[in-house]
């Protein structure tokens, strides 16, 4: 309890804190950001090891024959057909050729309920395909997913998935035939991505969502345990990329990971992250410690980090992992005129992964679940991006403890001066003979002695609280009730923020219900909603000085700007535990100017300020996200018209999620950065007098 | 003023409850395991009511842990207008009702202990003196506290059945303050009967109604008179015969009330002391349970609860002359170490925190305190959440929170006690401490 109760060391930490406060912020601050992006480097990091013994990754012999005949006459077939219908995916196709298989062959229908009334596609509905391997060695108790998009020819804005779809078919001809299954396996083939990957889920486990509507399955195995989705083009597969991120920044167990990687690798398939090259040096962990080797492997990490921040997944694969199911993505990229990657490899590479996957005996819980890969072949994880990340959100809290300590001094020195004053008076007005006049002498001294003893101990104090103490012998009863008051007297503001806040998160909807409908696009109508709230909620402190006498908001800054720090905190800490990268960013981006603001005098100085924190507010860190996602541009008026298109759909699409899938980042952005964010701004506007 | 203020946050404090029980949120809370616990929630109720209406015991099965008597009295929720939900809102109304009259009489004799001590008091403590008027506000700011108060509204939002023995709880609390004897012990008996850990509130009550008996016949009360008098025993066995006659009396009609079945007996006071649900809650129970090996389990439940109750003990040789701050910080210390804690037994405490006001200078830990509890609401349900559905932490992480919750419990509580033993030391001493050179002496707890 030392610490706890012992008042003379722990004053003298507080004074320390306060003497070098900006000095240590800044360092740590520094040496947060330093640390944390250091972890790219290899020597700092660690090589990717199987934890789950019972993986055995490449141990058993291939049994697929050389050449996968059966797999390439499905894709000569599947390409006819879609050639035929280019517009329309091949679910009818797919259904058929399962039943010849011989396999129990289902599909569900399923509805999507766009919420905002979008007009052009309010309700659109799709078909999946799915099949059930039975296991012959188990009775359905587990289940393992392979899952495959369909997707129409002309599809512009992703790949085709033939190679997958073809694949699929001819691996389950092949998987029918062994005896060894002890996990059914279930071949999913989901129109329109996620959408359906999501009904066909929601259905399976029996949940209820309000927008996507699917038919009840006519068959289910037991619980999944792990799902591989497969973006496969038709053919010219160049290498292949693992996507890992998912929902709300979850990530599959990194044993699941180090799966795929370690069977790609052994077909001598190339594997990345994000399209990102990777070196053989770096890859086996030889002098992987040159400059070279670190800005790739940032690099590298750094795009993982951002796609994990969105929240939203990568591929179909994400949506699973919302349900407890590990599952990675493993995209064929295309690249015409070199060495491609024939379609047997990629049988042997999938077959390897559902035999390792079939002798599981638990659930995926050994390895890693909250880790960053700056390669595919080594990672960093939570115990070493932790304690780096603590330093960047210390720095605030650190800042908002030291503001609070010289916050409470500063209103305990006013409070003291009348509560002396009250005890005069209580000692006249009890009036005990004798004792009064030596009590009051005694009070007289001691408060000359106290006086002393303030004025010397709190020299830090800074110079707005020593002009309240001037104007405290004038305005003697307004400072008593303002000191008196403390923590209530910034109630309002942070009412008013946390109204903001909800308003922000739930006007869009709000809105769309109350107004006639506007011939424009839903995309353009949330867009418009969120600034017309950011731009009311702008005004706010400027509405809130105007209520009342010249200077309402005179409140003690310092308090609100320590308990804003401590929120803001505690808002990245916890977001930190769920998507370290959103955080990360976040922190990286508002603790230095959240630190740094406060009110002033200098008006030059307090423009700055209000720039800095508009630039950092979370409309403006969406535009800026924007313009990062559409970088390279020929002119900078066209980077700016793309940067506007990109944050508007992001906006929309952040909207639509969380009301689809339950995604939080856009929930997270308005209900909690946001007001947050909306404390730190009152500051600059609070009026202090010119020193 | 003051009852406009009063009057004010009270409506405040309807009104915000009112408007949130419209949103999603009760159906959220609910299922969330600080707020709701086995013993207190209202589904578990209503399965109860539909296995009677069957014509089967309530506590065949591992489902109900009601007692008969309150099962029975919340069937009349469903009578009260606007059902079940304005049932809670009229609990929650008396509960606002019974904390204003505390503080009231709280207040009154607060002033008054103090006029007969005053003489004693050091000539440099007047700072520390209470005027009517500092502590006149007391009432509305407890009010004011309850209707602000995130556990209350949590507690009544979840719709969890803690909130009826927080209103007992609370009457007993009244009549404590009140001297009335014969209705003190009734509710305490009540409250024992329904959670069993305010058995030991029947010590601080004993002592209070010695006092006030001692006070009535000596009204200077200047002589130390000796706690283990022949008076005093007589005194107290009055107390906790009366106690004890209640708490028969109760358990007799329950009894009757299931024609001739003790089986409730283990599912309600079986179910507190044994502890067979490990269900995750903010306690310090489950985890160690789930990782106890099955013939060491009788043994450290017996550890367990009697660290719950020892305290009783030595905090009653501290703080006899006082026997309400005593009966408070057991009230605080069963909160944090009974078998199923749940927000709702932190809801009664905080509430009636404001009370120790006067003391609130002394308070060295409050910003460190207050974050701790902060952290812990915002992330036990994250952590849980991440334990349970995305199934990428486990239950250490979750763990960790509740330890942290029960430290920062253990931090307020050890704070309030220090903060309140300072504050008398003070006035019977000075503000103002010298060592023998002269120099600035700082007063260390050891």
């Amino acid at each position: 309890m030392g610490i706890l109760t012992d008042e003379t060391q722990r004053n003298r930490l507080i004074s320390l804190l306060v003497k070098y406060c900006n000095k240590l912020c800044a360092l740590l601050y520094v040496v947060g950001l330093i640390g944390f992006l250091a972890q790219a480097y290899q020597p700092l990091n660690a090589g990717t090891y199987f934890s789950e013994n019972a993986l055995l990754p490449g141990l058993v012999e291939t049994e697929l024959p050389n050449t996968l005949l059966s797999a390439l006459t499905y894709r000569s077939e599947l390409e006819e057909v879609m050639k035929k219908e280019p517009s329309s995916s091949p679910n009818k196709w797919v259904y058929e050729k399962f039943k010849n298989i011989g396999l129990e062959t289902y599909a569900q229908n399923f509805s999507v309920i766009y919420p905002f009334r979008s007009f052009n596609k309010k309700v659109v509905s799709g078909e999946n395909v799915y099949a059930i391997l039975r296991a012959r060695r188990a009775a359905s108790t587990e289940a393992l997913v392979l899952s495959v998009p369909l997707r129409p020819l002309n599809d512009k804005d992703n790949t085709g998935t033939g190679g997958g779809i073809a694949l699929a078919l001819g691996l389950a001809q092949e998987f029918k035939r062994k005896p060894y299954w002890s996990k059914d396996i279930i071949f999913l083939f989901t129109e329109f991505d996620h959408l359906g990957a999501m009904a066909w889920l929601d259905s399976y486990h029996q949940t209820e969502s309000k927008f996507i509507v699917g038919n009840d399955l006519e068959a289910r195995s037991g619980p999944i345990i792990a799902a591989l989705n497969l973006e496969l083009p038709l053919n010219n597969v160049k290498y292949f990329n693992v996507k890992v991120e998912g929902l709300n920044g979850q990530l599959p167990n990194l044993d699941l990971v180090n799966l795929v990687v370690r069977l790609c690798r052994r077909e001598r398939a190339q594997v990345r992250l994000h399209n990102c090259l990777e070196d053989k040096s770096y890859i086996y962990s030889e002098n992987g410690d040159s400059f070279d080797d670190y800005k790739k492997a940032l690099t590298t990490m750094l795009k993982m980090m951002w796609h994990q921040a969105s929240g939203t997944p990568t591929g179909n694969h994400g949506w699973f992992q919302k349900f407890h199911i590990e599952s990675v993505t493993l995209e064929g990229v295309v690249k015409k005129r070199s060495y491609t990657i024939d379609i047997n490899t990629t049988a042997r590479i999938i077959e390897g992964v559902f035999r390792s996957l079939n002798n599981l005996l638990e659930r995926f819980h050994q390895s890693f679940f909250f880790y960053l890969l700056p390669s595919t072949s080594r990672y960093v994880s939570i115990g070493m991006y932790m304690p780096f990340f603590g330093l960047m959100a210390l720095c605030g809290l650190l800042k908002g403890i030291t503001l609070w300590v010289s916050a409470n001094e500063s209103s305990k020195e006013v409070k003291s001066e009348s509560n002396e004053e009250k005890s005069e008076k209580v000692a006249s007005a009890e009036g005990q003979g004798d004792e009064q006049s030596s009590t009051e002498e005694k009070t007289k001294e001691k408060k000359e002695e106290e006086n002393k003893e303030t004025a010397e101990c709190i020299p830090e104090v800074s110079k707005d609280v020593n002009v309240t103490k001037k104007e405290n012998v004038t305005e003697d009863v307004v400072e008593e009730s303002l000191a008196g008051k403390g923590l209530i007297s910034i109630v309002p503001v942070m009412l008013v923020a946390i109204m903001l806040g909800w308003m922000a998160s739930q006007g869009p909807e709000l809105l769309t219900h109350i107004m006639p409908n506007f011939r424009i696009q839903t995309e353009d109508m949330l867009l418009f909603s969120l600034l017309a709230i950011f731009m009311s909620a702008l005004a706010y402190p400027k509405l809130m000085k105007n209520k009342g006498s010249s200077n309402i908001l005179s409140l003690d800054w310092q308090l609100l700007k320590s308990v804003a720090l401590i929120l803001q905190t505690l808002t990245f800490a916890s977001l930190a535990l769920f998507n370290i990268s959103l955080s990360f960013f976040l922190t990286a981006v508002m603790v230095p100017v959240t630190v740094v603001v406060r009110p002033s005098a200098n008006k030059c100085f307090r423009w700055l300020q209000m720039f800095a924190l508009l630039l950092i507010s979370p409309l403006s860190l969406m535009y800026i996200v924007g313009l990062i996602s559409s970088w390279p541009k020929s002119s900078a008026l066209e980077l700016f018209l793309s940067a506007y298109d990109s944050c508007k759909l992001l906006i929309y699409l952040g909207v639509t999620d969380t009301h689809l899938f339950n995604a939080w980042t856009e929930t997270v952005m308005t209900a909690c950065i946001f007001p947050v964010w909306l404390l730190f701004w009152a500051l600059p506007w609070i009026d202090v007098p010119s020193p | 003023m003051a009852a406009i203020g009063a009057y004010l946050s009270g409506i405040l404090g309807l009104v915000l409850r009112i408007l949130l029980m419209q949103t999603s949120f009760p159906k959220w809370l609910q299922t969330m395991n600080e707020v709701v616990t086995p013993v207190t929630a209202w589904d578990r109720v209503e399965e109860g009511f539909s296995l009677q209406k069957e014509f089967v015991s309530p506590y065949s099965g591992d489902l109900l842990h009601e007692t008969p008597l309150a099962l029975r009295f919340l069937k009349t929720a469903y009578y009260v207008p606007f059902g079940v939900k304005g049932f809670f809102i009229m609990i929650d109304f008396f509960t606002m009702i019974l904390l204003y009259k505390i503080a009231a009489l709280f207040k009154d004799s607060l002033i008054r202990e103090q006029n007969i001590e005053k003489k004693k008091y050091s000539l440099k403590a007047e700072k520390l003196v209470l005027t009517p008027e500092e502590v006149s506000s007391l009432p509305t700011l407890i009010l004011t506290v309850h209707a602000v108060n995130p556990f209350s509204i949590m507690t009544l939002l979840a719709m969890s059945t803690a909130s009826l023995s927080n209103l007992v709880t609370l009457a007993a609390l009244y009549y404590f303050l009140k001297g009335n004897q014969l209705m003190c012990t009734l509710f305490l008996a009540v409250s024992t009967y329904q959670t069993f850990y305010p058995v030991i509130f029947i010590v601080p009550a004993a002592l209070q109604f010695y006092l006030l008996k001692e006070k009535e016949v000596n009204p200077q009360y200047e002589s130390s008179k000796s706690y283990w008098s022949k008076e005093a025993i007589t005194s107290y066995l009055q107390t906790v015969g009366l106690f004890l006659f209640f708490v028969t009396f109760l358990l007799g009609i329950s009894y009757l009330y299931f024609e001739g079945s003790l089986d409730f007996i283990y599912s309600t006071y079986g179910f507190i002391l044994t502890v067979p649900d490990l269900t995750p809650n903010v306690g310090v129970f489950w985890y160690f349970f789930t990782e106890m090996f099955d013939h060491f389990r009788t043994f450290f439940v017996c550890v367990f609860q009697l660290n719950a109750v020892i305290y009783t003990v030595p905090l009653t040789v501290k703080f006899a002359k006082t026997p309400f701050f005593l009966l408070y910080i057991l009230l605080f210390l069963t909160s944090i170490f009974k078998s199923y804690p749940s927000y709702a037994d932190a809801a009664l405490y905080t509430s009636l925190l404001p009370l120790w006001r006067h003391t609130f200078s002394y308070f060295r830990n409050s910003l460190f305190v207050g974050g701790m509890y902060i952290c812990c609401m915002v992330l036990a349900p994250i952590l849980y959440h991440l334990w349970i559905f995305a199934g990428s932490a486990n239950a250490n992480f979750y763990f960790a929170i509740t330890l942290t919750y029960s430290t920062a419990q253990i931090f307020l509580v050890t704070d309030l006690l220090f903060a309140y033993l300072r504050r008398d030391y003070d006035l019977y001493n000075g503000t103002e401490h010298k060592n023998v050179d002269g120099t600035k002496a700082a007063i260390v707890l050891e």
